[in-house]
């Protein structure tokens, strides 16, 4: 029943594997990405910074990638079924996960501008921390489900996402509050702002990758 | 399987079958297949060679017991009518249930003869049967390339005409359905869109079932899609959740190639 088909649909196999291949790539990449930016928050910079900026390059390379992939098999092979859904969840979560990569390297651009002094301002707001655990936690999640086919955990992301927003609110009350008893330098606070809208947003991506794998894997749409 | 499929769920099929099994000498070639073929619309019909797709369409038009030796249990109606009960002649089956083959089969005689076949049969002659001869050459592609010229041979004609012939000789009788076996099989790739494209437009008006090996035609042309393998059938749905979310495990292995 599962034999290897004839020679064109060796052809989609192959070509399906590729892609499987080059997601994996895009995976480790914006997570590394996105790891080393929540790391800039603990005072690690310059190596940290450089490797951000070359992983967001090589990202968009892959991201590229896929696309190419997807719609030569596409042209090529009139994907149905799974292989449809794969290809088509695919496209969509390359593109989320190229965001995941940019907001990386906003953040390492903010980190990049700021004083030294600026730049340990971070350490005092230990809930923008936890922001950025959780996003990572989020991408890690969903791009876990989406390499080992695993539906249940991207079914509850929406509540991992939750919490991100409630911390969002109160990371944003909390930077106001220092800057206004001048605890941390305006720029300093507009800049740590800045981070943590993007973390928001990224955990925002997150989420839409769970759809896409949840589509992927069960065929549901979340909001069709 | 969902049966609703978008559609609407009020109009009455024209054809329903229920619990169809059709077993030759030494094997069963159907197995209590049950499904409805809806009015106006195109109904396709895919699976691996030999799954019994052609025999389950020769039962809707009680061709299949021409071949002899076929031992057909379960129901077939027509517009709620058993097409198998005794009093039912078969050739008034075959008038209102037409079927094309995969070669076209063209006799060798005029254009205007071969779609005046039918009808003259029926008795009908003169401007009555000119008139339904243009009107089935007309609905069937073909009058516009013909021209006025119906005296011609029709074995003149290219292999996708003489196809959409067939298709003008099955009209001219009137049918209600027309069932098509791998209609576009023996056509090159611009006649077989002639022919796709013409069952598009017949949809309007008739009740279409297409047999095919292409799954892409089948995913063009066709509202709904049933798969069979091994006389039995496994998922019957709209075409597109059929080729996007297949429900079974089989019907997913066979669209996207991986047996068949």
């Amino acid at each position: 029943m599962t034999n290897e088909g004839s020679a064109p649909r060796r052809g989609l196999a192959e070509g399906m594997a590729r892609l499987a291949t080059t997601m994996r790539e895009m995976v480790e990449r914006s997570t590394a990405s996105l790891r080393a930016a929540v790391g800039l928050l603990d005072g690690r910079d310059g190596e940290a910074i450089r490797s951000i900026f070359e992983l967001d390059q090589a990202l968009y390379a892959t991201k590229q990638e896929v696309v190419k992939t997807c719609v030569e098999l596409l042209a090529l092979h009139a994907p149905v079924a799974r292989d449809l859904r794969t290809i088509t969840a695919d496209l969509e979560i390359a593109h989320d996960l190229d965001r995941v990569g940019r907001y990386a390297k906003d953040i390492a651009e903010i980190f990049q501008g700021l004083s030294p002094e600026d730049r340990r301002a971070a350490e005092r707001v230990p809930l923008l921390r936890r922001m950025g655990e959780l996003t990572v936690r989020m991408v890690e999640r969903v791009t876990t489900a989406l390499i080992h086919g695993d539906l249940d955990s991207v079914r509850d992301i929406d509540t991992a996402d939750n919490e991100v927003d409630d911390l969002h609110e109160q990371v944003f009350r909390d930077l106001v509050g220092r800057i206004a008893d001048q605890s941390v330098s305006p720029v300093a606070g507009a800049a740590l702002i800045l981070v943590n809208r993007y973390f928001e947003r990224l955990a925002d991506h997150a989420v839409n990758v769970g759809g896409h794998v949840e589509y992927l894997l069960s065929g549901a749409r979340r909001h069709w | 399987m969902s049966d609703d499929g978008g559609r609407d769920v009020e109009a009455p099929p024209i054809i329903s079958v229920r619990e169809l099994t059709v077993r030759a000498r030494d094997r069963v070639i159907l197995e209590r297949v049950t499904l409805d073929i809806p009015d106006r619309d195109v109904t396709g019909i895919i699976g691996p060679s030999g799954c019994g797709k052609t025999t389950l369409i020769r039962t809707m038009n009680r061709m299949a017991e021409r071949s002899g030796g076929l031992a057909i249990s379960g129901s077939v109606r027509y517009r709620g009518q058993e097409i198998y009960a005794p009093e039912v002649n078969p050739v008034l089956v075959r008038q209102k249930i037409g079927m094309v083959f995969q070669r076209p089969v063209v006799f060798p005689m005029s254009i205007f003869d071969n779609v005046a076949f039918g009808p003259r049969l029926n008795g009908l002659d003169g401007d009555e049967l000119e008139a339904i001869v243009l009107r089935s050459l007309e609905r069937a592609g073909l009058l516009g390339e013909v021209g006025s010229d119906l005296d011609r041979p029709a074995l003149e004609l290219s292999g996708g005409q003489q196809q959409r012939l067939c298709i003008a000789r099955a009209l001219a009788v009137e049918p209600r359905v027309l069932l098509l076996d791998e209609p576009t099989a023996s056509l090159d790739p611009i006649a077989a869109q002639r022919v796709e494209a013409l069952l598009f437009e017949l949809r309007r008006e008739y009740a279409v079932v297409l047999v095919t090996h292409n799954l892409q035609q089948a995913a063009r042309v066709a509202t709904r899609t049933a798969f069979l393998y091994q006389g039995r059938l496994i998922e019957y749905d709209e075409t597109k959740r059929l080729f996007e979310t297949p429900r079974e495990k089989l019907t997913e292995n066979y669209v996207t190639g991986r047996f068949g």
